[in-house]
């Protein structure tokens, strides 16, 4: 097991009366990718920005490397928050050229690597003498992400590094990412509604609904916990027993359960025998189930 | 002292941006001093009226220079400091040396060049300029921060009510400084107004909000 990077610590976060982030917590190795999953408005970017210290949460600690991150100035060179946007400030009256960005950026982050950001220039075509807010806003997540990449922060937060990226850009990203990671491995969070693209990156995963952890596992261990369970609905439900149904879906008398064990091998050995075909659920249908995508979790 | 990165930063964005001032103000003398020159004879040349002029106008550019970079320091660059994952504590320990850096650059361009005239009382002078910019700035950093989480129209207001201000300044308390009447409590005024709003910048408006603009 590798020591730990950070802990958010029962971090909470108000926006005015409304509680974006209800008493959150969670550890995350070194060197581990973690993917943070949770619908629209269920407190993602805020929980980045926290970790950034881009705002100040309500309550709670964040702590890398065993510090604490405000009262610890050399924390604070480890972190790199990538987003989509420069800030609505910026973007709407600063004439800036993009390879200015990236020369500031250059001097602010300690293991800036100038060949690299050229590098994911070409790659990404991206027009460094051109204005930062005259560019399209693909172009402008493209620099998010050259800045989250190049910087090789030691913590590095990717905030749905997606947004107006065709999809050649999308699988260019992918690519680079898996390819630096490899090369220098370090800690990053994802947050992502592209689920299915990215999971496969995934080492943990930390779903989040309404402010609140919901799902906080290895990729690993959600395997032998979250199943689906297709065959005959009277064969799925003698085993009933064994698990907690999240939804069922039935046509006929066949039917695909999502369900929460674990199972043990002797179980799923009797269900395989029964003919029922026993499958991994996608994270994506996991976040449809758990935050009550489904809501009455049953169709057919 | 080592330099820290972010203020290294905002230090090349000010020198790019002085740039930019620096070249309108010689384009300002040359075109209000010099061309008239051309139509009017060289002979007409007056060293005393060039020295006012050119005075005048650094003192208008050296105010208008930092009330600009004060209001983009706090917005623009706050925003795109955070980006680059710097701290807000950072982030306002940075503004708050450059306030006190351009307050001291300020104040040194507008006294050498009042070098050049006959001025009583200069110690006056410096102490007055210095605190006037160092709290224009403080004040300007405030309205940024007000732009930044309520909307920029209360920029207008405030500009408004700062353009009262400065005309209030021009007519009493400068009268009130000419005639070296009040010092002690035009000096003490700017003093606790600085400090105010150093205060609400440093301890409110940048640690308990999210901002919005």
């Amino acid at each position: 097991m590798n020591p730990k990077k950070l802990s958010v610590q029962n971090i909470t976060y108000y926006y005015e009366n409304f509680k974006a982030l209800n008493d959150l917590s969670f550890d995350l190795e070194e060197n581990q990718i973690m993917g943070l999953i949770g619908r629209n408005g269920s407190g993602k970017t805020t929980l980045l920005k926290v970790i950034a210290h881009q705002l100040i949460q309500s309550n709670g600690e964040i702590v890398i490397d065993d510090k604490n991150y405000s009262q610890n100035e050399k924390n604070q060179n480890k972190i790199c928050l990538s987003r989509e946007t420069l800030g609505k400030t910026f973007e709407q009256t600063e004439v800036m050229k993009v390879k200015l960005i990236f020369d500031l950026a250059a001097t602010l982050f300690e293991n800036w690597d100038v060949n690299y950001a050229k590098h994911l220039v070409k790659r990404f075509k991206l027009g460094v003498n051109k204005k930062y807010n005259k560019i399209s806003k693909g172009m402008k997540t493209t620099v998010g992400i050259i800045l989250g990449l190049a910087s090789r922060a030691e913590l590095t937060l990717f905030d749905e590094p997606y947004v107006g990226l065709d999809p050649v850009s999308r699988e260019i990203f992918y690519a680079e990412l898996q390819k630096d990671y490899t090369e220098h491995p370090r800690t990053m969070i994802i947050s992502s509604h592209l689920i299915n693209e990215l999971e496969g990156m995934f080492e943990r995963v930390l779903i989040i609904d309404e402010g609140s952890s919901i799902v906080d596992s290895p990729v690993d261990t959600l395997k032998d916990r979250y199943y689906l369970l297709q065959g005959r609905k009277d064969k799925i439900e003698a085993y009933n027993s064994h698990f907690r149904v999240m939804n069922k879906e039935t046509i006929g008398s066949l039917a695909s359960y999502s369900v929460e064990g674990p199972l043990s091998a002797e179980v799923i050995r009797r269900m395989k025998s029964d003919g029922i075909d026993i499958s991994m659920i996608s994270l994506q249908k996991l976040l449809y189930h758990l935050t009550n995508g489904g809501e009455n979790n049953e169709n057919g | 002292m080592r330099m820290d990165k972010t203020t290294k930063v905002m230090g090349k964005l000010f020198l790019r941006f002085m740039l930019t001032f620096l070249l309108v103000y010689l384009a300002i003398t040359f075109f209000n001093t010099i061309v008239p020159l051309f139509f009017i004879g060289f002979s007409e040349f007056d060293v005393d009226e060039f020295k006012i002029n050119t005075t005048v106008y650094l003192a208008a550019l050296v105010y208008a220079m930092l009330i600009a970079f004060a209001a983009k320091s706090t917005s623009i660059y706050y925003d795109m400091f955070t980006i680059f994952s710097v701290t807000r504590k950072r982030i306002m320990r940075t503004i708050n040396i450059t306030n006190v850096v351009l307050t001291a650059v300020g104040s040194l361009i507008l006294n050498l060049m009042l070098l050049l005239h006959d001025v009583p009382a200069r110690w006056l002078f410096l102490v007055l300029i210095t605190l006037s910019i160092y709290l224009l700035m403080n004040f300007i950093n405030f309205v940024a921060f007000l732009g930044k989480l309520y909307g920029w129209y209360y920029i207008v207001g405030t500009f408004v009510l700062l353009a009262a201000f400065i005309l209030l300044s021009v007519n009493y308390i400068g009268g009130l400084i000419q005639f070296g009447l009040y010092k002690t409590e035009i000096i003490s005024f700017f003093i606790i107004a600085a400090g105010v709003f150093f205060f609400v910048n440093n301890f409110i408006l940048s640690k308990r909000y999210e901002y919005k603009h």
